[in-house]
C-alpha cells in the first residue's frame, strides 16, 4: 500500500517527471499538475496528503495557489512545500506568510526533498537510508 | 570738457530724472525679466513720451532673438533684414531714428501694432556681453535731445544688468537641473542592470534544477533496472543545450543593451525581408504541421540592420509556431505605413491573458498561454522576446502584443522607415558643415553624430570619408566608442595617436583605421546634442592643440546655428543663410586656398607669444581661418582676384565688411566681427575701412594683418612669385610702425625663429 498521496505542481515538465519517479520509488502515490488552477482542482478532488508547489508558474503562481489552498476548509490541512528558483529571504518570508509548511530552493536535491516530505508526513527514513 | 560738449543727465527735466532714478533702483532689486521690462517701459513712456516699447533678449550662444513680454513669456523674433536691430548689433551702439526716412523706413514693423514715426534702438550691454535690445517707438517723427539719448542708454544699461542677473539665476537653475537629471539617469541604468542580472540568475536556475535533479537521481539509481536511465541522460543532455543557448542569448542581450552592438544599416524591400525569414523557418513550421502565410507591401524599402531585424521576426514566428495548434496558420504581415513600417505575427493558439500584454517582453516572462500539447517549450529561451525588443528599440521602434480575433495572439513591432534625421534642410546643413570641417582641418574623415535623447543613443547625421554603405544613420548607444564617451563627458578630446593613447585605445573601431582624431561635443542651449569627429589628417600628420582649438570654435558655431534653426522652425532664411556662410567657408579654403592651417598656426602662436589668454588664442585662430570670407563672394562676382580694375579694387577694399556680412548668420561674438573688420587697418591710420590708428585697431586684427602679409608674401600664387623668407621678414620689419604694429611683427618673427621657419638676424 502507498505511503501516501503527493501532488506535485510545476510547469517544468521534466521536474514533474523526475519527482514522479523519485517519490514513486519511495512508495508514494504521485499526482501531477502543471499550473495553479489544475492544482486547486486536484487538491479538492483527490485530497492528497502533501503538496509540492512551484512558485513561478503560469495562470496562478505558487503563492496565490498556496493562499487559496489555505483559505479553503477542504484543503487547508494539507501540508505545502514550496519549490522555487527564488532563493532570497524575502521570498521565504512571503512563502511562510501565505501558509506554506516548508520551503526548498531550486536547484534542489530530490533526495533532500524526499527527506523533508517524510519529515512533514511523520514517515521514518528514506529508501536509501533503509537500504544502507 | 564743457557741459555743452558733454550733455549730462542733469539736462533732463526734474521729473524725467526722478523717473530714471526710480527705474534704475527698481531694476536693481528685481530678478524677474518681465517685471524689469514693465518698469523700464513705464518709465520711458512717461519721461520720453514713447508710444510703445519692446525688449528683445539676445541668446548669446545661438544669436537668436526673443521678444520678452511683461508676463515673462518669450517668443522668437527674427530681426528685419537691414533693419535697426541688425545695424545696432553690428555697430554696438544705439540708433536713434528720428523719422527722416519717412513712415516706411525699416523699424522692425512686426513688433508694433502701429508703424512708429520714430524709433530708438538701444543695445543692452553689461561687461562685454550683449544681452539684447531696448526698442522705444514714438507715434510721430521727433528729434532726440542729447539728454534724452542718454536717458534711453542709461535705462538700457540698467536693463542689461537686470538681464545679466536673470541669466545667472537661470544658469544656476539649469546646472541644478542637469545634475539632478544625470543622477536619475545613473540610477535608472543601475536599476536596469540589476534587473537584468536577476532575470539571468532566474533563467539559469531552471535548466540547472533539471540537470541537478536528474543527475542526482541517476547516481542514486545506477543499479535500478526500473529507472529509465537513458531518458534521464537525454534530459540532462537537452537541458545542457538549453543552458548553452541561454548563455549565448544573455551575451547577445547584454551586448545590445551595453551598446557594443551598433546597427549596420542597409536598405531592403519588405518583400525580400519577409521572404528570407519565412523560407528559413518554413521547414521548422512544417514539422509541426503549421503553415506560414506571408503578406507584404512588396517594393516599399526600409532602412534597417537586416540581420538583427530578421532575427526579431524569426523569434516572433518561432514563438507563434510553438503556440499554434496542429494544422494551424501563422500569419506574417509586413506593411509600410507612412514614416514607419509594421510587422505583425499572429497565431491561432490559446489566448494571451490580458494582464500579460504589458509584461510579455520582460526577460523573465513566461508565457501563461498553455501549449497545445503540454510539451516542454524549450525552443528559444524566455529572453528571446527581451532581445527582440532591445533590437527594436535600437532601431527607434516599439513592440507590443495583443489578443488576436477570434483566437490566438498577435505580436507586432513598428520601426521608422528611415533611420536618419527628419528635416531635409537640416540634413543639408549637416552635410555642408561636415564638408567645411573636413576642408578646414584637412581631415580625411569627418562625421557629425547626434544624440537621440528619446533613445539615449547616437546616430551619424552626416559623414564624409567613411565608406558610404551603412554610415549615414549608423546608430550606437551613448556609452559606446569615443564619440559616446565625449558626448557623455562633455569635453573635447584630442588623440594624437590612438595606438599609444591609454584612454581610448580600446574604443578604437578597426573599421575607421584611425590614427589621430579630434572629437568635440556639440552643445545647444548648454546641453550636449552630439559630437563632431575628425579623424586622420590628409597629410598623415597628427592633430594638435591648434586643430582642436579651431574645431572647438567651429563646433560652437555649428551648435548656435542648429539652435537658431530650431528657434525659428518656420523660417527658411535661418538655415539658408547658415548654409551660405558654411559653403563660403568651404570654398574659401578649397577653391581659394585661403585661411589654411599654416595661417591658423601662425596666428595662434603669435597670439600666445603676445600673452593672450587661451580662449583669445582660440578666437584668433578661428578668425585667421575665416577672415577672408568676403573674397569668396568677390571671386564669384569678379572672376579671379588676380587682375583688378578700379571698381574691383574698390570692391576688394570692402571685403572685410563682406566677410562680416557673410558670417553674420553663424557668428555671435562681436569680437570676431571686430577682428575681421580691422584686419586691413594700418598702424599709421591709412588703412580701410575705418581708418583706425595704432592701438585703436583691435590686437587680433593687428596680428591678422601681419600673419596675412607673411602668408601672401611667401605662398606661391598664380600671379605672384613667392619671396624668400628672409626678404619677407625684412619687409615686415620695414613696415613695422607704418602698416604693422612693431610689437606684433617682432612677436611673429620670434615665433618663426623658434619654429625653425626663419633664421633671425640678430
Amino acid at each position: 500500500m502507498a505511503k501516501g498521496k503527493i501532488l506535485v505542481v510545476d510547469d517544468e515538465i521534466y521536474i514533474v517527471h523526475i519527482l514522479d519517479f523519485s517519490l514513486g520509488m519511495e512508495g508514494y502515490e504521485v499526482l501531477t499538475a502543471l499550473d495553479g488552477e489544475q492544482a486547486l482542482d486536484k487538491a479538492r478532488t483527490e485530497k492528497p496528503d502533501l503538496i509540492v508547489l512551484d512558485i513561478m508558474m503560469p495562470k496562478l503562481d505558487g503563492y496565490e495557489t498556496c493562499k487559496r489552498l489555505k483559505a479553503d476548509d477542504a484543503t487547508k490541512h494539507i501540508p505545502v512545500i514550496l519549490l522555487s528558483a527564488k532563493g532570497r529571504n524575502v521570498d521565504q518570508k512571503v512563502g511562510f506568510e501565505v501558509g506554506a509548511d516548508d520551503y526548498i530552493t531550486k536547484p534542489f536535491s530530490p533526495r533532500k526533498l524526499v527527506e523533508r516530505i517524510n519529515a512533514v508526513l511523520g514517515q521514518g527514513t528514506t529508501r536509501q537510508q533503509r537500504s544502507a | 570738457m564743457s557741459r555743452d560738449e558733454s550733455p549730462g543727465l542733469l539736462d533732463l527735466p526734474g521729473e524725467a530724472l526722478a523717473l530714471l532714478a526710480e527705474a534704475v533702483l527698481a531694476l536693481r532689486t528685481t530678478g524677474d525679466l518681465g517685471v524689469s521690462w514693465g518698469i523700464a517701459c513705464a518709465s520711458a513712456s512717461r519721461a520720453l513720451d514713447a508710444a510703445d516699447g519692446r525688449l528683445l533678449r539676445l541668446d548669446r550662444r545661438s544669436g537668436a532673438l526673443f521678444r520678452v513680454e511683461e508676463s515673462g513669456v518669450e517668443t522668437p523674433y527674427l530681426a528685419e533684414h537691414g533693419g535697426p536691430v541688425e545695424w545696432v548689433m553690428r555697430h554696438d551702439r544705439s540708433l536713434f531714428d528720428e523719422g527722416a526716412g519717412g513712415p516706411h523706413a525699416a523699424r522692425e514693423t512686426l513688433l508694433w501694432l502701429q508703424a512708429p514715426g520714430a524709433l530708438a534702438t538701444v543695445p543692452l550691454v553689461a561687461g562685454n556681453t550683449h544681452y539684447g535690445f531696448l526698442l522705444l517707438a514714438f507715434g510721430s517723427p521727433r528729434a532726440f535731445a542729447p539728454a534724452e539719448r542718454l536717458f534711453a542708454q542709461t535705462l538700457g544699461d540698467a536693463l542689461a544688468l537686470a538681464l545679466e542677473r536673470a541669466g545667472l539665476r537661470q544658469a544656476l537653475e539649469d546646472e541644478r537641473m542637469r545634475t539632478g537629471a544625470a543622477e536619475r539617469r545613473l540610477f535608472a541604468a543601475q536599476e536596469s542592470a540589476s534587473s537584468l542580472m536577476s532575470i539571468v540568475a532566474h533563467e539559469l536556475r531552471s535548466p540547472l534544477s533539471s540537470i541537478k535533479a536528474y543527475a542526482e537521481t541517476l547516481s542514486g539509481n545506477l543499479d535500478n533496472v526500473h529507472a529509465p536511465r537513458g531518458q534521464f541522460l537525454a534530459v540532462i543532455d537537452e537541458e545542457c543545450d538549453r543552458l548553452a543557448g541561454l548563455v549565448t542569448d544573455v551575451h547577445d542581450l547584454s551586448r545590445i543593451e551595453s551598446g557594443e552592438c551598433t546597427l549596420r544599416l542597409s536598405s531592403v524591400s519588405l518583400a525580400e525581408l519577409g521572404r528570407e525569414v519565412c523560407v528559413r523557418l518554413s521547414d521548422h513550421a512544417a514539422q509541426r504541421t503549421v503553415t506560414i502565410a506571408l503578406e507584404h507591401d512588396g517594393d516599399a524599402r526600409v532602412e534597417l540592420d537586416a540581420e538583427l531585424v530578421r532575427r526579431v521576426i524569426a523569434n516572433l514566428i518561432q514563438n507563434a509556431v510553438q503556440f499554434s495548434p496542429e494544422g494551424g496558420t501563422v500569419g506574417v504581415s509586413l506593411a509600410a505605413r507612412g514614416d514607419e513600417w509594421v510587422c505583425r505575427v499572429s497565431d491561432q493558439g490559446p489566448p494571451l491573458p490580458a494582464e500579460d500584454l504589458a509584461i510579455v517582453f520582460e526577460g523573465f516572462y513566461r508565457a501563461r498561454r498553455q501549449l497545445p500539447n503540454q510539451q516542454p517549450s524549450h525552443e528559444g529561451t524566455r529572453i528571446g522576446l527581451a532581445i527582440a525588443r532591445s533590437i527594436v528599440h535600437l532601431h527607434g521602434g516599439r513592440m507590443w502584443a495583443e489578443p488576436c480575433a477570434p483566437v490566438g495572439a498577435c505580436f507586432s513591432f513598428a520601426l521608422p522607415a528611415r533611420q536618419t534625421v527628419g528635416r531635409d534642410d537640416l540634413r543639408q546643413l549637416f552635410e555642408a558643415i561636415v564638408e567645411m570641417v573636413a576642408v578646414s582641418l584637412e581631415s580625411q574623415i569627418v562625421s557629425l553624430v547626434l544624440v537621440d535623447p528619446d533613445r539615449g543613443d547616437l546616430f551619424v547625421a552626416a559623414a564624409l570619408g567613411l565608406e558610404p554603405q551603412g554610415v549615414s544613420g549608423r546608430r550606437t548607444t551613448l556609452r559606446a566608442g569615443i564619440a559616446g564617451a565625449v558626448a557623455a563627458w562633455g569635453r573635447p578630446v584630442l588623440v594624437e595617436n590612438i595606438e599609444t593613447d591609454r584612454r581610448f585605445r580600446r574604443l578604437n573601431h578597426p573599421q575607421y583605421q584611425t590614427k589621430s582624431l579630434l572629437c568635440v561635443p556639440l552643445r545647444v542651449e548648454g546641453e550636449v546634442i552630439g559630437v563632431i569627429n575628425a579623424n586622420n589628417k590628409v597629410n598623415g600628420e597628427s592633430f594638435d592643440e591648434d586643430d582642436l582649438g579651431l574645431l572647438v570654435m567651429l563646433t560652437e558655431r555649428v551648435g548656435s546655428t542648429i539652435e537658431r534653426a530650431c528657434a525659428y522652425p518656420d523660417s527658411d532664411r535661418v538655415v539658408e543663410d547658415a548654409l551660405e556662410a558654411v559653403g563660403c567657408m568651404t570654398r574659401l579654403k578649397r577653391d581659394l586656398s585661403l585661411g589654411g592651417r599654416k595661417l591658423v598656426k601662425h596666428a595662434r602662436a603669435t597670439a600666445r607669444e603676445l600673452g593672450m589668454s587661451p580662449s583669445d588664442v582660440d578666437v584668433i585662430g578661428y578668425v585667421a581661418s575665416i577672415h577672408d570670407l568676403g573674397m569668396v563672394r568677390l571671386e564669384a562676382e569678379t572672376g579671379h582676384p588676380g587682375r583688378l580694375d578700379a571698381a574691383q579694387r574698390h570692391a576688394l577694399a570692402a571685403h572685410p565688411e563682406v566677410s562680416v556680412e557673410i558670417l553674420r548668420p553663424i557668428e555671435y561674438l562681436g569680437v570676431v566681427r571686430e577682428f575681421i573688420l580691422g584686419h586691413h587697418e594700418r598702424w599709421d591710420g591709412t588703412g580701410y575701412p575705418r581708418g583706425l590708428e595704432g592701438e585703436a585697431i583691435p590686437l587680433g586684427s593687428r596680428i591678422l594683418a601681419v600673419v596675412d602679409a607673411w602668408e601672401s608674401m611667401t605662398t606661391p600664387r598664380p600671379f605672384r612669385t613667392p619671396r624668400d623668407v628672409a626678404d619677407a621678414a625684412a619687409e615686415l620689419r620695414r613696415e613695422a610702425g607704418r602698416q604693422f604694429d612693431a610689437e606684433v611683427v617682432e612677436g611673429f618673427l620670434a615665433v618663426l625663429a623658434r619654429d625653425g621657419e626663419l633664421r633671425l638676424a640678430a
